[in-house]
């Protein structure tokens, strides 16, 4: 399953998504943040103030948060990838009169298997990890706006330490500068390269990216970091987005600052005693203006990208092999490019096709692209639609549709269906004022809602007979600002829905939860949880 | 003499190139030479003649092309790229498109490669020097050379070079100092060295002996001769004058050619240079002072062109603009002789019949106002008695003679007039009649295949829109650009017509493909069109810039590379037995990828 919140006040963690900014639990002990992770069928709650970790199984006949304590000062902390267990990066302390130094550490807990916490001791005092898709790797660096807890000692913002957690390993690894350091970094799907499986990772800095081979460390073989600098001509570029291209193989970069974007193409050379069995190179294609983002489209063997920048009207095919961009003029400059494969009005062979927005400027244009004559007939491939309502938050769903949601939900009828084949935009109206919403998409597609009248609506948005959309309603003991649909069933059988309240500055919780059935959710069998963070709290001290 | 192309780099990368202009002067390109008299591409073409004053048909000249490359300059696996604004130099792995950037000095402008091998030269211009990279490697330290240096000739062997201020591609700068001076350079790995000789007036391209030993600079007063062995210091350069002060009118002899017989007794001069006290090196033919000879010479007036020499070095051959004066110069003994034809010369190329050094050694001359052409034996046909054979299609317009590298056909053409045929003359059984092929547009160049089984013929474009309405199909073909492709043996042509002028051109080492290079930056085109010389199929190669040069690597490495207009540097690889294309943009900074 897989969900996106689109209330900017959720603190939610958008799994599979690379990190961008710093988190929400950033700040050292007493911070009120409580940050909420979902694993699989039950639910972890992050308490950064007790340094404590609650995890509630829904599908227990009696509803108790178990609860262990984190290492000093936890930084972050995330589901590890693939697996339904939780990561929790912690600064530790410097020795101070009276206190010993503590490590940072990085912990991995199975609140399922309910082993004993997973602790390891790090090089240095990092203050963010990044994981790589299947979950097999973290690495741990120094995030360009944390400063290391306490403030003391020296280190270089360039050394890193990579977590293999199938060989139970960490080893220290330093990447060169150009002067900068990591902001942030990125992996590879894993796949056999030049003969071998491997992961790479890419670390971003202002004006270059790092590249390595992750697993080589682990597995004895010596890989030298390749530094790749993207500055032409002496401009700021800062690297947005990173796309891989495992066949051809290359990395296509998107960069602020820079109207071109970066191939890197990887070729197998003859490893040295100290080298890398691969050899990078860079390609520069222009796209006009600065891209904001990009989508492959075409046979795996040969993809394409497709780029668009808000900052022109006019969408770009690139042909990697080649180099050569085709701009295709645009009735609106979009943003966001979203390809999906299916038919059209005037075409019933399944292609890939391309949906194009402008979140940024919310317009209410919205176009479709049919990629596959893109590049041979472009003034036919581009149509245009005007919709009711500007767009906000895009959602690809099965079936061949797509949700178009509003951040801004105080106004009614801004929430549009769009059957991306068809191009048709149905719109979801509510009778209420809408206050959060949420899309699940994964175990099911469905809409959910919260009005100011603690109603907690929902619609299922793929309809296998296409009859009218199924919709339910539940009225709740209060408007929760917190909604997570677990993915998996628990083990009575139930998949379950997990709401409640936050904390906040201005209404601190002391954990209160509702558990609903997230098939079919009713008041009736609602169960909650409350008070859940201060459980035993006599037993363990203060709260 | 036309177009000597072009299979690849290895032929015209031995000459540094960083311009183009249009000429109908001759720059000794013959087929066994290296020119180094620069990229010549397509200018003016003229599709007919016009009437003088006194009725009688005044045609223009024969367009002489050599269409060669812009930088970058291939090595046998490398590409090297001169960027003179970073002092550096981008040598480019053409199988792994990785990127090594090194600094050779300031200014590394011009730049030549060795035929078929990883050795570059390059003139930084910021420092008069010359710098050596033997693979991704500057050798040493810089070598200085003569000021303004902007053409570098390397002999085939790629021991010796040869680097010279050429004054057609000053391109604008105050000329100072004398441009009467080159530099002989020995690349010896290990024994490297500089010398500066003294050459007749501006040189302006510079030819090698087979056996590598000599090199001749072709100049406005002679040819200066350069023999290697002789050389260990700065020094002056004996020059063989082919022009003289006090001319002796030729009298053409009544014969008519195509009788066979000679027309003329060559008149002879030693020709013999006039040095003030400078030390002549003449690999120890002669040495010391010279006093000019008596002053017997065959005429004045325009400078001889369409210089060639003859692979052992031992003659060079040239004509004069609108004269039917053939100038035999003999090298060794600098005996000048002439043979006047009974007609305007328009063009001269050299046939070598054997590999041997006993192999005669023939001059085809071309008369485009009798429909002649005329067959010189060297030196035979310029002495007293000497003879000639020739050949009259007087149903014919042919002003220009093309011979390739092996020798096995002599195309008649023309440029000058919307003549839309070639004639294709197989020399080693000339007496037979030509074949004749008959084109659908007029010619602007003409290249022969390396193994000569086919040509590209490059085509002239009318004035006016090809897609205007209401024009007959033959009004759109004038007006359309295109090429064909002609088997020389059974005479098949195929028109190629294409959406921008097709230039330049290579053909592989192996003869299987010729690319063109089609470019109108107005209507986006960018292409790099491949042609099966088998097949005679076209197949497009979109690229992402306007592409402005092209070359081939090694056989072995079957690619082509192409390189295109960027502010970063942008080449596209072409793999042409897989159809694959592998673009590297951003030479600069894959020179600073640290891997």
């Amino acid at each position: 399953m897989k969900y996106l919140a689109l209330v900017a006040c959720l603190p939610l963690v958008c799994l599979g998504c690379a990190e961008n900014g710093d988190s929400p639990m950033k700040g050292s002990k007493g911070n009120l943040a409580l940050q909420t992770i979902e694993l699989g069928d039950r639910i972890a709650f992050v308490d950064t103030s007790q340094e404590r970790v609650f995890v509630v199984d829904p599908g227990e006949s009696q509803l108790v948060a178990k609860h262990f304590a984190t290492h000093r000062s936890p930084l972050q902390a995330e589901k590890r990838l693939g697996k339904n267990q939780l990561l929790v990066l912690s600064a530790g302390q410097l020795e101070e009169d009276g206190e010993q130094a503590q490590p940072t550490r990085l912990t991995l807990y199975d609140p399922i298997m309910g082993n004993s916490p997973v602790s390891l001791d790090l090089p240095g005092r990092f203050t963010r990890f990044a994981q790589s898709s299947d979950g097999k790797f973290a690495i741990l660096y120094y995030g360009e706006s944390n400063t290391v807890s306490g403030g003391g000692g020296l280190y270089n913002p360039n050394d890193l330490a990579v977590v293999d957690w199938d060989k139970g390993m960490v080893h220290t690894r330093s990447i060169g500068s150009l002067g900068s350091k990591p902001r942030e970094i990125v992996f590879s799907p894993r796949t056999t390269l030049f003969g071998r499986e491997r992961t790479l990772a890419v670390v971003l800095a202002s004006n270059y990216l790092t590249l390595f081979e992750v697993d080589a460390q682990a597995d004895g073989i010596v890989r030298t970091v390749i530094t790749i600098p993207l500055a032409p001509g002496g401009k700021n570029v800062m690297p947005q987005k990173i796309l891989f291209d495992m066949e051809r193989p290359a990395i296509f970069v998107l960069a602020e600052g820079s109207d071109d974007i970066f191939q890197i193409s990887l070729d197998a050379t003859t490893a040295t005693s100290k080298g890398n069995d691969f050899r990078a190179s860079l390609t520069l294609i222009g796209v006009g203006a600065v891209p904001s983002d990009a989508a492959f489209y075409g046979p795996t063997s040969d993809q394409k990208l497709l780029v668009v920048s808000p900052r022109q009207q006019q969408i770009v095919a690139i042909n990697p092999s080649t180099g050569q961009s085709t701009f295709i003029p645009a009735p609106i400059a979009v943003d966001r490019v979203y390809v999906f494969k299916g038919k059209s009005p005037r075409d019933s062979k399944v292609e890939d096709r391309a949906f194009l927005v402008n979140q940024s400027a919310r317009l209410s244009t919205v176009m479709f692209a049919d990629l596959a004559t893109i590049e041979n007939a472009p003034s036919l491939a581009v149509e245009s639609w005007t919709i009711s309502s500007a767009v906000g938050e895009v959602t690809l769903l099965s079936q061949g549709l797509a949700l178009l949601t509003q951040k801004n939900t105080n106004s009614q009828g801004e929430i549009s269906l769009v059957n991306l084949e068809d191009r048709t935009f149905p719109p979801i109206e509510s009778g209420g004022r809408i206050v959060n919403t949420w899309v699940e998409t994964g175990a099911r597609d469905r809409l959910w809602t919260t009005s100011d009248n603690r109603r907690l609506n929902y619609v299922d948005l793929v309809n296998p007979d296409k009859a009218a959309l199924v919709t339910g309603e539940v009225v709740l003991d209060s408007v929760p600002s917190m909604l997570i649909p677990l993915p998996k069933a628990s083990s009575d059988g139930h998949r379950y829905l997990v709401v409640g309240k936050t904390n906040s500055s201005n209404s601190p919780s002391f954990g209160d939860i509702t558990i609903l059935d997230a098939d079919a959710p009713t008041r009736k069998t609602a169960r909650s949880l409350k008070g859940f963070l201060l459980t035993d709290s006599l037993e363990r001290g203060q709260p | 003499m036309l177009l000597m192309v072009l299979f690849g780099m290895a032929c015209s990368s031995t000459t540094a190139s960083d311009s183009s202009k249009t000429s109908n002067e001759g720059t000794g390109s013959g087929p066994n030479w290296s020119s180094s008299g620069g990229a010549i591409s397509p200018g003016v073409i003229n599709t007919g003649g016009v009437m003088a004053g006194g009725g009688q048909p005044v045609t223009p000249p024969e367009v002489e092309q050599t269409l060669s490359f812009m930088t970058p300059q291939a090595g046998g696996k490398y590409v090297y790229v001169a960027n003179p604004t970073r002092d550096t130099v981008a040598i480019i792995d053409s199988i792994t498109l990785a990127i090594t950037e090194v600094t050779p000095g300031d200014g590394p402008t011009y730049l030549a490669t060795v035929p078929g091998k990883d050795i570059a030269l390059v003139i930084n211009a910021g420092s008069g020097t010359l710098s050596i990279l033997r693979d991704k490697v500057v050798a040493q330290a810089s070598l200085p050379v003569v000021k303004s240096a902007n053409a570098i000739a390397i002999a085939p062997d790629g021991v010796h070079a040869v680097v010279w201020f050429d004054a057609s591609r000053a391109s604008g700068k105050t000329l100072t100092g004398s441009i009467q001076d080159v530099s002989l350079v020995n690349l010896t790995a290990g024994a490297e060295s500089s010398y500066t000789l003294t050459v007749g007036f501006q040189p302006s391209s510079v030819v090698f002996s087979n056996d590598n030993q000599a090199a001749f600079v072709i100049t406005k007063d002679g040819i200066s001769k350069l023999v290697f062995a002789a050389i260990q210091g700065d020094a002056i350069a004996p020059l063989v004058r082919m022009t003289l002060a006090n001319p002796i009118a030729s009298k053409p002899d009544a014969g008519a050619i195509d009788s066979g017989m000679g027309t003329d007794s060559g008149m002879m001069v030693d020709s013999g240079l006039f040095l003030d006290g400078g030390l002549i090196v003449d690999g120890g033919i002669e040495a010391g002072l010279e006093v000019d000879a008596s002053p017997v010479a065959t005429s004045i007036g325009s400078i001889p062109i369409d210089v060639s020499v003859t692979r052992n070095g031992r003659y060079a051959v040239a004509r004069r603009e609108g004269s039917g004066e053939i100038i035999l110069v003999d090298l060794e003994s600098k005996v000048v002789r002439t043979k006047e034809l009974p007609g305007i010369l328009t063009d001269l190329d050299l046939w070598h019949s054997g590999s041997k050094e006993t192999d005669p050694v023939y001059v085809f001359a071309v008369l485009r106002n009798k429909g002649s052409l005329v067959r010189l034996t060297i030196p035979d046909s310029f002495s007293a008695n000497g003879t000639t054979e020739s050949w009259n299609y007087p149903q014919e317009t042919i002003g220009s003679v093309s011979i390739g590298e092996a020798g096995k056909f002599a195309i008649l053409y023309t440029t000058a007039l919307a003549v839309p045929r070639i004639l294709v003359l197989p020399l080693q059984t000339v007496s037979i009649e030509p074949l004749v092929v008959t084109l659908q547009k007029s010619i602007r160049a003409v290249a022969l295949a390396p193994d000569e089984k086919t040509a590209l013929i490059l085509h002239t474009k009318a004035p006016g829109n090809a897609s205007a309405p209401g024009l007959s199909l033959e009004e759109q073909l004038d007006r359309s650009y295109g090429y064909s492709v002609v088997n020389l043996t059974g005479g098949i042509a195929k028109l190629q017509l294409t959406p921008a002028m097709p230039d330049p051109f290579v053909m592989t080492p192996d003869s299987t493909q010729a690319f063109v290079l089609l470019r109108d930056d107005a209507s986006n085109v960018r292409i790099a069109e491949r042609i099966s010389l088998s097949s005679f199929k076209a197949m497009d190669f979109p690229l992402g810039s306007p592409p402005n040069g092209i070359g081939t690597l090694s056989a072995a490495s079957g690619r082509v590379f192409v390189s295109q207009i960027h502010s970063e540097g942008r080449i596209s690889f072409i793999d042409w037995n897989h159809d694959k294309v592998e673009t590297v943009t951003g030479f600069a900074l894959n020179g600073r990828i640290r891997q």
